[in-house]
């Protein structure tokens, strides 16, 4: 971009009608014959079943076991041979030829549960179910119930977000997307008769963009160089610097990982550190920073390790990159082996689905999707595909409870090799140490033991016996420690929790009700059939290759749809789409339609550049506009979702401790790389997560200080401090797909802000640096309202800065320092000055002005 | 900000749209300053907003028989055989091997299983109060409120595990992170004291027992520690003064006026001022609240506060009342110590001496001040434990120092008031005590039932999240009518 529009407008950009006549036989779901079609059923036997035992499950069990019941219950439906074999949600019913397994007749009989519950049947009808249960229940009711088919996937295919993208004819004769998107706005505002408001003053709009671009507030120079630009491209030069920062990728890597479930830990009731989950996020960085297309981000996160490359840097990237499937919500303690396997594959196909379609294919796990056309044999086919990839493995230790995890070997790059020969040197010391220790105790307990075989009365045994029960304990403790020490930090060559492929994929069978025990049909693998194009999975490859190229093909709108939504959303306040993970039929319908398939139309076509959709969309007018209020437009659109102003936001997290560390100049340089502490720095074995909490003091300082995008994150418990502190201004849990958090205003923020340490110091770091430069107090404030607000100070609020000032000052009663001062002890008139600075500074940290993001 | 507005109406007489309380403090004319926020400071919240409010209080589905409840969570699992189930065939099998019933279909094995022996009950039970019940002799100032207690003999849960047992007794499911039980209360009800958190929980060590994942985190459980002097995270700041705290607070309130008056009308911005105010009452109010030297020596007694061994529960549950009775929508206490996994003869009888009296007193308080009656208390461990032993020492203990593993097949959870019947023992379990066979109520069951008499229906208290409509009992749940007076 700039982008011309391409001739011809107004048409179906993709001619994508040929793909449907092609595709619509080719995709459907094939299930498998397996359990079709029962040889015992010969004619004199579908003769018995028609005359006898149809009628009676007609009159007897159609009314609640069949597609015709209103409320079906127990999950069984006995309309189809198919169904029937099938059973309901407590298992089969019937095994032909087994009259004790089947339990259609202990039912009937009034044995177990007792069906019909009007009545028993009579002892002639029960006979005849025995007898047809005894030849093979022959059954010639084939295919299957009409429920099953509920969903019309060429039906489905019209709606808005699957259909081909539309491109209309631009308003006027403008030739840059840019205007292209403000015609489209300016369009929809005339239909509502809404008044746009006027272009933010400078300072405003620099403001927006540096936290929107890199989320940090700008600098009080860059203000000056931009304020004293008056070219006419001043505003296109910033936000070209903005895009080629580093700090870019750090603020836009944070918005992926929401959506990517990252955390810097595996498991949810016990929290184990998972050591190379920063791979995964300094990948999403680099690929932003970089501008990696988004179509091959896309397949690198998929099937990143199925895919050629050239050179060992290469290859271990894509590795890293899968973990976007490895990462989720797993419950490691769930003692049912097969269900724990199935959430996990349950969470990857619901997270591609919500991330990458924005469609929730969870709903289909335990039965047709109710609202969006996904059938539980979509789900299946896709559950197929990740049932391949294994992520639990074994146990961990030794009780046989917590699932253990694989992990996969990523090439060595030279520098990291060198780094881990240090760590070996200093893993065997501590190994060493530790064992000498346990010898030194072994041998103190054979002596203690020696000597107690020679005592004999129990009075004098008594002593001794609690020593050595003491020393036995210690001993234990010591040789777990050990054991923790050589399994969970040994430095090993590098290895990730991330995708592989088996040597001999399998289906998957249909979870009845989402029962990983109770099985029903295989399905094969596949991409969901609501995709368009999507090639055939060969035998022995999964399917994930193939099903990340499906999605990012250019015939399926709905992802490129749905990932510009996401950007929009977060430059704009509101998506296009405002529920941007949910596009189904029970999500919102789009604002702009029109917009939001121009803007997907030349995303695809610019090469699905990340940064030159983010760049044509903050070089729009209607990025520009002011926030201002405006009661008439208000009162039409009070969600501003027409955009007749800027939207308004309380500051995101990130952006809040980020700018704060900068103003206060205490942000580290940390910009990448391992944040969990390896076990040498403390001397500690790691094997929990909660372990390593800061407040026992085992990450490093320069971690603590660091962007918030590099803190580590757990999944539960163990949390860092901070992580809580960021929860409670709306930072994602990463057990879920999160496109837009809560913007939530409560009061437990107001009192962090006021009463915890972390703004007031940082206040105190910026007053200090100030007085180093020996500036007046009116030129403090100069500076901090640059600093805070990215604006001049203006006469009326630096005479209520100078008053609070002069106030404080004459009070006897200051605290030096704000710390540790005795208010018994005289202060000196700087130190005063100082302390009230400090807190000036502080409230001006915490008002609304900082804290909103307009 | 609004520079242009500003330079074209320096007079700020600017058309408001609609009338909020922050225009109608402006354009009254007086200062923002420590004035009106000490007026708002004594106002209870209930000037017109300009902003829907969340913790606004709302009715419920169906009539609610409580309007508050205290939930006192027994950590770590008491034993139902030992405490509130007289099994005497436990006593006459005692020291045989399980049944097959047990042994063979023990769903959810244990250490130390295979050589596990049946236990009798370590305590003496007699029948009390005009109900008769049978209580254990261990719980004997309890017993004497039976006739205000209702008992879920037959509760049932998923998991033996701590975590995810006690995950689902406040969440709904043992492995999936959902919201919690305080947290959908405060979203379906809102909240009567607009100056204190809807939710409140005391004492908690499990973040998701009083989180609110997906719902707004308004609704999430603000919580306090720090038990004797309780306090909420970050209320003070105590290193500056009185005077230098004020002079902050009014300087803020002005910084936040001018913004305001720049950006001429914005929720968002009054959102926050808002948000600062609640938090300055907050600050104003806590204290008072979690303050218990108001409270007569005769009340403190009656919680066992001032005793070795009742003090702790006491205080707690002492504190719990006060929140309650000011209009705290749901208060969450955590009673630990129930985990006997070995020793319970003698350690058993020392959790119960803990907290019988201070259960009690919080019944009798709340009763003499005529609040058990919209006031649901609610007594609930994760899970029960087995009727057979333990020996977690690998055979170096006496069989007298043995203990029980966890059950959740069937074991008691207790309630009181809040339009529960009093003197009710609901539902059982098999003669050992080990699996509910009959009225049984499994925590879904549970959930739906505390919610009802909230006035809250399980079924219609949803939130549309990932696609759906979720809800606390997930397609389970039925409400225990039996129960209900």
């Amino acid at each position: 971009m700039p982008i011309e529009y391409p001739p011809p407008y107004g048409e179906n950009v993709y001619g994508m009608r040929f793909f449907y006549l092609i595709l619509a036989s080719a995709l459907a779901v094939t299930l498998n014959a397996r359990l079709h079609g029962d040889e015992a059923a010969d004619l004199h036997g579908i003769a018995f079943f028609e005359k006898r035992i149809r009628p009676a499950l007609v009159t007897h069990c159609y009314e609640c076991h069949s597609s015709q019941a209103k409320e079906l219950k127990g999950g069984l439906k006995l309309d189809t041979r198919a169904d029937l074999l099938r059973g309901g949600s407590s298992g089969s019913v019937v095994v032909p030829g087994d009259v004790e397994a089947s339990r259609l007749i202990s039912a009937i009989e009034h044995a177990e549960l007792k069906m019909p519950p009007s009545g028993k049947l009579s002892d002639s009808v029960i006979a005849d179910f025995v007898k047809w249960v005894e030849i093979g229940a022959p059954d010639p009711r084939d295919g299957e119930s009409r429920r099953r088919s509920r969903i019309d996937i060429e039906a489905a295919r019209d709606y808005w977000a699957l259909r081909p993208l539309q491109v209309d004819p631009p308003t006027k004769n403008e030739t840059l997307v840019r205007h292209g998107i403000d015609g489209y706005i300016a369009a929809k505002r005339v239909e509502k008769s809404l008044k746009p408001r006027p272009a933010s003053d400078k300072y405003t709009l620099l403001r927006r963009v540096f936290i929107d671009l890199v989320g940090l507030t700008p600098e009080p120079r860059e203000i000056a160089a931009f304020i004293n630009d008056d070219s006419p491209n001043a505003y296109e030069k910033v936000v070209d610097r903005l895009l080629a920062s580093p700090r870019f990728g750090e603020r836009w890597a944070r918005h992926w990982l929401d959506v990517a479930q990252y955390a810097d830990s595996v498991g949810i009731e016990r929290v184990f550190p998972n050591a190379g989950a920063w791979r995964y996020r300094d990948y999403v960085i680099r690929a932003l920073n970089q501008d990696k297309p988004f179509d091959r981000f896309v397949i690198e996160q998929l099937a990143g390790d199925l895919l050629p490359y050239e050179n060992d840097a290469q290859r271990a990237e894509q590795i890293v990159a899968t973990q976007f499937i490895s990462m989720g919500p797993f419950n490691l303690v769930n003692q049912f082996k097969e269900q724990l396997r199935m959430d996990i594959v349950d969470n990857q196909v619901d997270k591609v689905g919500r991330v990458f379609m924005g469609l929730t294919f969870g709903c289909a796990r335990c039965h047709d999707h109710k609202f969006d056309p996904l059938a539980q044999q979509d789900y299946y086919a896709l559950s197929g595909i990740f049932q391949n990839v294994q992520i639990i493995n074994g146990f961990r230790g030794t009780s046989g409870v917590f699932s253990d995890w694989l992990r996969q070997s990523i090439p060595e790059m030279p520098q990291e090799h060198v780094e881990r020969q240090k760590r070996i040197e200093l893993h065997g010391e501590l190994t060493s140490a530790l064992e000498a220790e346990i010898a030194a105790a072994k041998n103190e307990t054979d002596r203690l033991e020696e000597e107690l075989q020679a005592i004999v009365t129990t009075e004098n045994r008594q002593p001794k016996e609690k020593e050595l029960k003491e020393l036995e304990g210690k001993l234990k403790g010591l040789e777990a420690q050990l054991a923790n020490h050589v399994h969970a930090n040994a430095p090993d060559p590098p290895k990730v929790l991330a995708a592989s492929e088996p040597a001999e994929p399998k289906n998957a069978r249909i979870n009845i009700r989402g029962n990983a025990l109770h099985l029903g049909e295989e399905v094969s693998r596949g991409a969901p059939r609501l995709l368009n194009a999507v090639s055939q999975i060969p035998e022995n490859t999964s399917g994930r290759l193939q099903l990340a190229r499906a999605l990012v093909h250019p015939d399926n709108p709905i992802v490129p749809r749905v990932f510009v939504n996401r950007v929009w959303r977060h430059l704009f306040g509101a998506g296009i789409v405002d529920t941007v993970d949910n596009f189904g039929a029970r999500g919102e319908q789009p604002s702009h339609p029109a917009l939001l398939d121009f803007l997907a139309y030349h995303f695809v076509r610019g090469g699905w550049s990340v940064k030159s959709l983010i760049r044509e969309l903050v070089l729009t007018s209607t990025y520009r506009l002011s926030s201002d209020h405006d009661p008439a437009s208000a009162s039409v659109d009070p969600y501003n979702r027409f955009l007749w102003r800027h939207s308004p936001r309380r500051l995101d997290v990130e952006s809040l401790r980020d700018s704060v560390l900068e103003i206060g100049g205490s942000l580290s340089a940390v910009s990448g790389g391992p944040t969990l502490p390896p076990a040498e720095w403390n001397g500690t074995a790691v094997g929990q997560f909660s372990q390593i909490n800061p407040a026992k003091k085992k990450v490093r300082p320069e971690v603590l200080r660091a962007r918030t995008v590099f803190l580590p994150v757990s999944r539960s418990h163990g949390k860092f401090d901070f992580q809580e502190e960021l929860e409670r201004f709306d930072f994602p849990s990463p057990n879920d797909v999160t496109g837009k958090r809560n913007g939530s205003i409560v009061a437990t923020q107001s009192l962090y802000l006021l009463n915890a340490p972390f703004v007031s110091s940082e206040a105190a770091n910026l007053v200090e640096r100030l007085l180093a430069q020996e500036l007046e107090p009116q030129e403090m404030i100069q500076r901090v309202y640059l600093l805070a607000y990215g604006r001049p100070v203006e006469d009326d609020e630096l005479r209520v800065g100078l008053d609070f000032l002069e106030a404080a000052r004459k009070d006897p009663d200051i605290k030096a320092g704000g710390e540790s001062g005795d208010p018994a002890v005289p202060t000196s008139a700087g130190d005063r000055l100082q302390a009230a600075l400090a807190r000036l500074c502080h409230t001006i940290l915490i008002s609304t002005e900082f804290l909103v993001h307009d | 900000m609004n520079r242009m507005l500003k330079s074209l109406y320096p007079c700020g007489q600017i058309d408001p749209t609609p009338i909020s309380r922050r225009e109608m403090l402006r354009t009254t004319g007086c200062g923002f300053g420590m004035v009106a926020l000490s007026a708002m400071l004594q106002e209870e919240a209930t000037a017109a907003r300009s902003l829907p409010n969340p913790l606004a209080e709302r009715a419920g589905h169906v009539p609610a028989r409580a309007k508050r409840i205290i939930f006192v969570f027994l950590g770590g699992g008491p034993s139902q055989v030992d405490l509130f189930q007289n099994k005497p065939a436990l006593t006459r099998h005692h020291g045989e091997a399980p049944p097959p019933s047990i042994s063979h279909s023990n769903e959810f094995a244990t250490e130390g299983f295979e050589s596990t022996k049946l236990q009798a009950p370590i305590s003496t039970f007699s029948r009390v109060g005009e109900s008769g019940i049978w209580m254990s002799d261990l719980l004997p100032q309890l017993s004497r409120q039976i006739d205000q207690l209702c008992f879920l003999n037959g509760t049932v849960a998923d998991n033996p595990a701590h975590s995810a047992a006690t995950r689902q007794l406040f969440c709904g499911s043992p492995f999936l992170v959902q919201p919690s039980l305080g947290a959908w209360t405060s979203y379906g009800l809102g909240t009567e004291n607009q100056n204190l958190p809807s939710f409140v929980a005391m004492d908690v060590d499990h973040s998701f027992s009083y989180g609110s994942y997906f719902l707004p985190a308004i609704h999430q459980g603000t919580k306090l520690e720090g038990q004797p002097e309780y306090t909420i995270r970050h209320l003070k700041n105590d290193k500056l003064s009185d005077k230098q705290l004020s002079q902050q607070q009014e300087l803020l309130q002005r910084l936040n006026r001018q913004h305001l008056d720049r950006a001429v009308s914005d929720s968002g911005i009054e959102g926050l001022i808002d948000s600062y105010e609640l938090a300055f009452r907050m600050q104003a109010r806590t204290d008072a609240i979690v303050d218990l030297s108001g409270e007569t020596e005769e009340t403190k007694t009656l919680y066992g506060i001032g005793e070795d061994v009742t003090d702790k529960v006491g205080r707690s549950l002492l504190v719990a009342r006060r929140l309650s009775e000011v209009g705290v929508r749901f208060v969450q206490v955590q009673c630990g110590g129930w985990d006997h996994h070995s020793q319970i003869k003698r350690a058993l009888p020392k959790s119960c001496a803990a907290h019988d009296k201070p259960f009690a007193g919080l019944l009798q308080d709340l009763r003499r001040r005529g609040l058990l009656d919209d006031t649901l208390v609610v007594f609930a461990g994760e899970f029960g434990r087995t009727p057979f032993d333990q020996d977690l020492s690998r055979g170096k203990d006496a069989p007298e120092d043995y203990g029980r593993g966890h059950s959740p097949l069937g074991f008691t959870t207790f309630l009181s008031g809040g339009g529960v019947k009093g003197g009710m023992a609901f539902g059982e379990t098999d003669d050992l005590g080990y699996r509910a066979v009959d009225g049984k109520v499994h925590i879904h069951d549970l959930h739906a039932t505390i919610l009802h008499l909230l006035g809250l229906d399980h079924e219609q208290l949803t939130y549309h999240h990932g696609g759906r409509d979720i809800r606390l009992t997930d397609v389970y749940g039925r409400v225990v009518e039996e129960i209900i007076a």
